[in-house]
């Protein structure tokens, strides 16, 4: 045989092909396993397959025994369950709608029955009317006359209401074998002696279950869900939930959906005369037909961590990621920013703000979410009573910035070494000069007092800043501030010198609050002359180290070549 | 010319050395041509190209036209040319063009050069293609 060892370490079929032939050719044998017309390399060509699937198949096995590089999502469904997360096999695109009760008596909106159509290029889609998950409010469904309310309505492709399931007792559980299902839509009640009763769902066991405690546990499975009850009846320990007796039927109800194929659709229509659809034309979004993988990546370790706690910021994270009620693209952190207030402009302490982006929204183009949209009131009733004693959890409006690169390569050194984007550093890894932080969408919000009408602060990226000792005019560094005055002429002011006395801005009514961190954006506007901020930018040289943090949500983009 | 050896296109088990059979020489190398000639393209792993699946084409060549052939005839050419680097194509012919409906078979002869031979020494192998 051949002296020359075979290399193990190629995983090619090319390779394992020319190790083997490397392997047979030899004086002593003289096989024409080097033409490819010849039996021989026939033969070795079925070696080489042979040891290439084995390899492949050790290679798969290994990837997907592990969180990190698991690729198919049965794999990410048996990991995640020691970690306590779920992943939906589906979700419903879902529309915020609000109506408006135009009529003298009550309106009631039917769980699971109350529907609208809406419709996407030309077909019509059906969307369905839901009560949030382990909602017991009776009014949550209800809008008195002449009031105004937001209803979340779910893409629905098919209903199931009451249908009674087929109960492991013993076990105390049962499937639902239907992937299309949305998990948030799934309402599981039991006719116990005494009636109809809702079971709440819970993520974990704590010390406040009992054995009298209506809970259900929802699990991810191959084939759809499993859901528990918490009172096993072969098991050591304490149930943490009431077990469902052999007398007692239980009910689902849930919605299936189409997905994604149910966002984009628009013009909602079909409730009653007295109900009028205020925002008709929202589009729906949200929809999923697949869970993302690196979702389930980011959310499901850090969901074991937080234990359904609010404590740190990644509690926060997860907490908002986990009601579904944000789309976010594959890395959810560049749609939620939740920071301490320490960090922020104010710089007063107990409270935890949190700003988000919704990639659903704006055609798929993203959009941060106002104050007013519904979906930050629904987080922050959720959060309620979860948040630590002794501190408020607070919506800011998000800072919309565009993260210019100039050329292809930033972006990737940015992506790559910055897993937060725009929440890091940037080194002097990274050349600056190609990067160029804009904005020219500035909500009300953002500003201290009531800027622009009675002056005061205007608080432009407060964790933008450089960290250059010297001036920013010295460094080649810029930070202009783009702004008509109250002739409506478009001015441009430079924030030229970091010196404590003559920091500033060139141009009319502009000066940098020297009470806050010299190279911190933070400007003080004369309202005299100052009418309206039509955008701020800010130029790093080679070297420059800039921060742009918290509040500030933003998606890189590349222009030019 | 060079020692070619290759396994017996049938593995079949020499009775002597109770080994398997080998062929050698100017039989291998017509081994090896059947070989790229009957084998289908997209048949050999990771080699799409390697072929000319002249097993399946019975029906095709009974009633093929010329330009059709001459085809099939630089297909086979550049195959045995690339994967046979022994010898050089020549040429390939229908030996039974008049009588394939009655023979039931399409009997192609292969010409081509022993490259290592002295004179360059023409040989031919003789392939026979039945419908199945």
């Amino acid at each position: 045989m051949s002296t020359q060892p075979i290399q193990l370490g190629s995983l090619d079929f090319n390779d394992i092909k020319e190790n083997l032939k490397s392997f047979l050719s030899n004086p002593d044998n003289e096989l024409d396993v080097d033409f490819d017309g010849s039996i021989a390399n026939t033969v070795v060509d079925l070696l080489s397959y042979n040891t290439l699937y084995y390899a492949f198949y050790s290679n798969m096995l290994m990837n997907e025994s592990f969180f990190d590089s698991a690729q198919r999502v049965e794999s990410l469904i048996s990991l995640s369950k020691p970690l306590g997360y779920t992943i939906s096999h589906r979700n419903a695109s879902t529309a915020t709608l609000t109506l408006t009760n135009t009529g003298t008596t009550t309106k009631t909106l039917a769980p699971y029955n109350t529907s609208i159509s809406g419709v996407k290029n030309g077909i019509g889609y059906t969307f369905i009317y839901v009560n949030p998950v382990n909602d017991t409010d009776t009014e949550t469904n209800q809008l008195t006359p002449q009031e105004t309310k937001n209803f979340k309505f779910y893409q629905s492709s098919s209903v199931i209401i009451n249908s009674p399931v087929t109960v492991d007792y013993t076990n105390q559980k049962f499937n639902i074998n239907n992937k299309k299902l949305d998990p948030r839509t799934l309402r599981v009640q039991v006719n116990e002696a005494d009636g109809l009763k809702d079971y709440t769902r819970v993520t974990n066991t704590n010390s406040s279950l009992s054995a009298s405690s209506r809970v259900y546990y929802i699990e991810t499975s191959r084939n759809g869900y499993t859901i528990y009850f918490g009172a096993p009846r072969e098991t050591e320990g304490l149930s943490v939930g009431r077990g469902v007796g052999e007398t007692e039927t239980v009910f689902i109800s849930y919605v299936s959906s189409s997905g994604s194929g149910g966002n984009g659709t628009t013009n909602f229509t079909g409730l009653d005369n007295e109900t009028s659809i205020i925002n008709s034309g929202t589009v729906s979004g949200g929809g999923y037909s697949s869970p993302n993988i690196d979702v389930v990546k980011f959310a499901a370790p850090r969901n074991f961590v937080g234990g359904g706690r609010l404590v740190s910021i990644a509690d926060y994270e997860v907490g908002i990621l986990n009601t579904g009620l944000v789309t976010t693209g594959s890395n959810p952190l560049n749609s939620i920013s939740v920071y301490g207030s320490n960090s922020a402009a104010e710089q007063t302490p107990g409270k935890v703000f949190f700003s988000l982006f919704d990639t659903s929204l704006n055609s798929g183009a993203g959009d941060s979410l106002p104050v007013t949209n519904s979906v930050v009131s629904e987080i922050q009733t959720n959060f309620a009573e979860e948040v630590m004693l002794g501190t408020t959890f607070e919506y800011k409006e998000p800072l919309e910035v565009d993260i210019t690169f100039t050329s292809n390569s930033p972006v990737e050194s940015f992506n790559r070494l910055f897993r937060r984007g725009f929440n890091q550093t940037f080194t002097s890894n990274l050349n600056a000069s190609l990067i160029k932080f804009e904005t020219t969408k500035i909500p009300v919000r953002q500003s201290f007092s009531a800027f622009p009408t009675s002056g005061g602060r205007f608080d432009f990226k407060n964790k933008i800043f450089t960290q250059l000792e010297e001036d920013f005019a010295a460094s080649g560094a810029t930070f202009t501030i783009t702004y008509t005055d109250t002739s409506v002429t478009e001015l441009v002011g430079v924030l030229y010198n970091k010196t404590s006395t003559s920091v500033g801005i060139t141009g009319n009514g502009v000066t940098l609050d020297i009470s806050f961190d010299h190279n911190t954006g933070r400007f003080v506007l004369d309202p005299l002359k100052v009418s309206q901020v039509k955008g701020i930018t800010l130029y790093g040289m080679p070297g420059t180290e800039i921060k742009v943090k918290d509040e500030i949500l933003a998606n890189p983009k590349i222009t030019g070549s | 010319m060079a020692k070619a050896t290759d396994f017996n296109f049938k593995f079949e088990t020499n009775t002597f050395t109770r080994d398997v059979s080998i062929s050698k020489d100017t039989r291998a190398i017509n081994q090896s041509i059947t070989n790229i000639l009957l084998t289908r393209k997209n048949e050999k792993p990771f080699t799409p190209g390697f072929g000319v699946g002249l097993e399946s084409m019975y029906y095709k060549m009974i009633n093929m036209n010329m330009s059709d052939f001459v085809f099939l005839v630089e297909d086979a050419r550049i195959n045995i040319n690339r994967y046979e680097p022994r010898v050089s194509f020549s040429d390939m012919e229908i030996l039974n063009q008049d009588t394939i409906q009655d023979d039931g078979n399409v009997q192609l002869l292969v010409t081509y050069t022993l490259k290592s031979s002295k004179n360059n020494k023409i040989d031919n192998v003789k392939i026979v293609i039945q419908e199945n």
